[in-house]
């Protein structure tokens, strides 16, 4: 049974078009060639450019925002029970509304039907938590936190297989990040608890993986699979949430130990810190997939970043240098390996540019680029002047003084 | 339909060659699998976190280390860079061209950074042009431009647009991040000559696809100032008649060349400046209400306009 409000035929003709699209600006296939894809390919749903769907989100949201603000004025409601009522009252129209023009004009990610949905989830879960904290004796704050994380984490869920919005699943998995934290149990527990449930949602998402699926459907499936990843990762890193403190202001971390864990489950979490982004290469290369490829690449670099706050080793301030130098040792060292294969792959793997990304103006390197002047001079303007050796009398003669 | 099986049946109808059958099914079923842009960005952090420590060392060693060993090592470090940029790099052209190898773009950019680096603290440390220190900023920023445009690189031109506006006097300071009118008029300034360079040299057919770094510099600074200045001085002022020039520009020219990204700078910061004025008059006279109800109307209609908008350009995804 498909849930989703989009038929699979169309998801995966928008995601061929896609394919066909990068192709021809790769140089792979002719405009003329591309245009037959087009032509067999129509899905009759109505898509926009990424800044039109942006545009279009804002300005719904904003209208959706102020005709909440409008009503509560009118109303001149001020207490949060009936805040919460009127919350809960506008999310359901917001929803249907968003069913009714995919529905209707076959909208796909159109901006307008997302700022909708995403205002009724924030109107549903905000309205029905302010409607509990106004009853009598209502639950404490880790009860309501847990109801909040359950309304957010079910809601978003069902956008995600209603309306296939990847980040709805991604809102579903962090909302569900906050269960074990809410039992008042030990860390340790909070920590254990939160890595099985990741644990198995990864292995679930690997499970149901097969063959026959749709393509589009695969490479859902693989960002969510990164997504998974990254949150087992940073669940076992006890050092991730100080490592711009360590490496920047050189501090010493002796004065918490274990990171305030067991010595035992700290060593653990250590070897996993290494063990989980291996695990991950292994499977990303194995299936060949570049979310995960990606996201065990960064998770390995975080290790690395932190291996010293693990040892409770000294941070230099030159310790950025030696790494910064490790990483394009590293990529130099693939690159070349890469380049020795046969036909300049190995296994397939090739360090040639096949498929040329969509530019959108300024890209992220170029931003850090643009930013470096402002670095350089920060971090030369506010080093100290070194006082001359012969300044002030420091290195005078016998019997001179600073005065003399 | 599947990918495979779309391209079977052009390949059948002979649509499709058979070479490009074979490639385009390798590279669907994931057997030939390119890590180029993530061996780039691996390079690239590396760069980044080589001159982060760099200032790093320096900031914090600098009684230990001395001015010799900063400079000399700075100096060799920018020497080495370039020097192999200069022996392995392709000639110079008017249109792209290609780097050499994957990591020549990165030691371009290490060059530049560490010849910033190397010139910051001299100028720090020896106060070489007294008064005038942060002609330092300009000779750099000249520089950066023949490199940008000598190896065709846009980190390098990313590079050389924020170090003229760092001469223009910007800086990152968020404590301090105000639009006083002495910075207004410089960033008017400086996003008019950025734009003014930028297509000039595109119209003359140098390097044409730098034209969006231009652009993206020069509008934000153009409308950072343009929108600062209407907050200031309000609806009868030179700086509301020149954001409405310039946001018609914009606008008109994005949608001529189908650069939807211009036209969303233009559709919001043209907001904010049109909502800021509304409430501004709004606020004093009337209730709340009426700044919801503005909300509402504006919303609407700019969610209507885009939408004709876009249903006339036909744009596509």
């Amino acid at each position: 049974m498909n849930i989703c409000l989009y038929a699979p035929e169309q998801e995966e003709s928008l995601f061929i078009r896609k394919r066909a699209k990068t192709w021809q600006r790769s140089g792979l296939i002719s405009e003329n060639q591309f245009k037959i894809i087009e032509e067999r390919t129509s899905s009759q749903l109505a898509e926009t450019s990424l800044f039109f769907r942006i545009l279009y989100f804002i300005f719904t949201w904003i209208c959706l925002g102020a005709t909440i603000g409008f009503v509560a004025w009118m109303l001149d409601l001020d207490n949060e029970g009936s805040i919460g009522f009127l919350f809960l009252l506008f999310s359901i129209p917001f929803y249907v509304l968003a069913e009714y023009l995919v529905r209707r004009y076959r909208v796909f990610r159109h901006g307008i039907e997302e700022a909708l949905v995403l205002m009724s989830l924030a109107l549903f879960c905000g309205g029905a938590v302010m409607l509990v904290l106004s009853l009598p004796g209502h639950p404490d704050d880790n009860q309501m936190m847990l109801l909040t994380a359950s309304l957010v984490c079910l809601f978003s869920f069902w956008l995600y297989i209603r309306f296939g919005f990847l980040y709805a699943a991604l809102i579903s998995t962090v909302a569900l990040g906050f269960f074990p934290f809410q039992f008042s149990l030990p860390p340790i527990w909070e920590r254990s608890l939160l890595f099985l449930l990741l644990g198995l949602l990864f292995l679930m998402s690997l499970q149901t993986e097969c063959d026959t699926l749709e393509d589009f459907r695969k490479k859902r499936k693989g960002i969510i699979q990164a997504c998974l990843f990254m949150g087992l990762y940073l669940t076992v890193n006890l050092r991730i949430f100080t490592v711009a403190e360590s490496w920047f202001d050189q501090i010493s971390l002796h004065f918490t130990p274990y990171a305030g864990f067991p010595p035992i489950f700290y060593w653990v979490s250590y070897i996993l810190t290494v063990l989980i982004p291996a695990l991950g290469l292994y499977l990303g290369i194995q299936h060949r997939k570049r979310a995960l490829i990606n996201a065990a690449g960064i998770a390995l670099v975080l290790s690395l970043a932190t291996n010293k706050d693990y040892l409770g080793l000294k941070h230099y301030a030159w310790d950025p240098m030696i790494f910064g130098a490790t990483l394009i040792l590293a990529a130099v060292l693939i690159i070349h390996w890469l380049a020795k294969g046969e036909d300049k792959a190995r296994c397939g793997f090739t360090t040639e540019s096949i498929l040329k990304p969509e530019r959108y103006g300024l890209a992220l390197p170029e931003i850090g680029a643009a930013v470096m002047p402002g670095v350089t001079t920060a971090s030369t303007e506010t080093a100290p002047v070194v006082p001359s050796p012969f300044e002030g009398g420091q290195s005078g003669g016998g019997g001179a003084s600073r005065n003399f | 339909m599947g990918v495979l099986q779309l391209l079977r049946q052009m390949h059948a109808e002979g649509t499709l060659s058979s070479t490009q059958l074979d490639v385009l099914t390798a590279i669907h079923k994931k057997e030939r699998f390119s890590l180029h842009y993530e061996l780039r960005g691996l390079i690239y952090t590396g760069v980044f976190l080589i001159i982060l420590g760099a200032g790093l060392t320096i900031r914090t060693y600098l009684t230990e280390l001395g001015h010799l060993a900063i400079i000399t090592t700075l100096s060799l470090g920018t020497a080495a860079a370039l020097g192999y940029c200069f022996y392995r790099g392709q000639p110079c052209s008017r249109d792209t061209v290609p780097s050499p190898n994957i990591g020549f773009d990165y030691v371009l950019f290490l060059g530049c950074s560490l010849y910033s680096l190397d010139m910051a603290y001299i100028e720090t440390q020896f106060h070489l042009l007294g008064d005038s220190w942060d002609g330092y900023l300009l000779v750099s920023a000249a520089l950066f431009f023949y490199l940008a445009y000598r190896f065709d690189n846009r980190l390098v031109l990313s590079l050389a647009l924020g170090t003229l506006a760092a001469w223009f006097g910007f800086k990152l300071n968020w404590a301090g991040f105000s639009f006083w009118d002495y910075h207004r008029l410089y960033a008017i300034a400086f996003g008019l000559l950025s734009l003014a360079a930028g297509v000039s040299l595109w119209r003359l057919g140098i390097k044409q696809h730098f034209l969006d770094i231009y652009l993206n510099f020069a509008l934000h600074f153009l409308f950072i100032a343009l929108v600062s200045g209407v907050f200031a001085h309000g609806l009868l002022s030179l700086y509301f008649a020149g954001l409405v020039v310039i946001g018609a520009v914009v606008i008109f020219d994005a949608l001529q060349r189908r650069t939807f990204l211009y036209f969303l700078y233009a559709v919001l910061y043209g907001y904010v400046a049109l909502s800021y004025l509304v409430i501004d008059t709004l606020k004093p006279a009337y209730s709340t209400g009426w700044i919801f109800a503005y909300f509402i109307v504006s919303s609407l209609v700019v969610v209507r306009l885009i939408m004709k908008i876009s249903r006339r350009f036909k744009e596509a995804p």
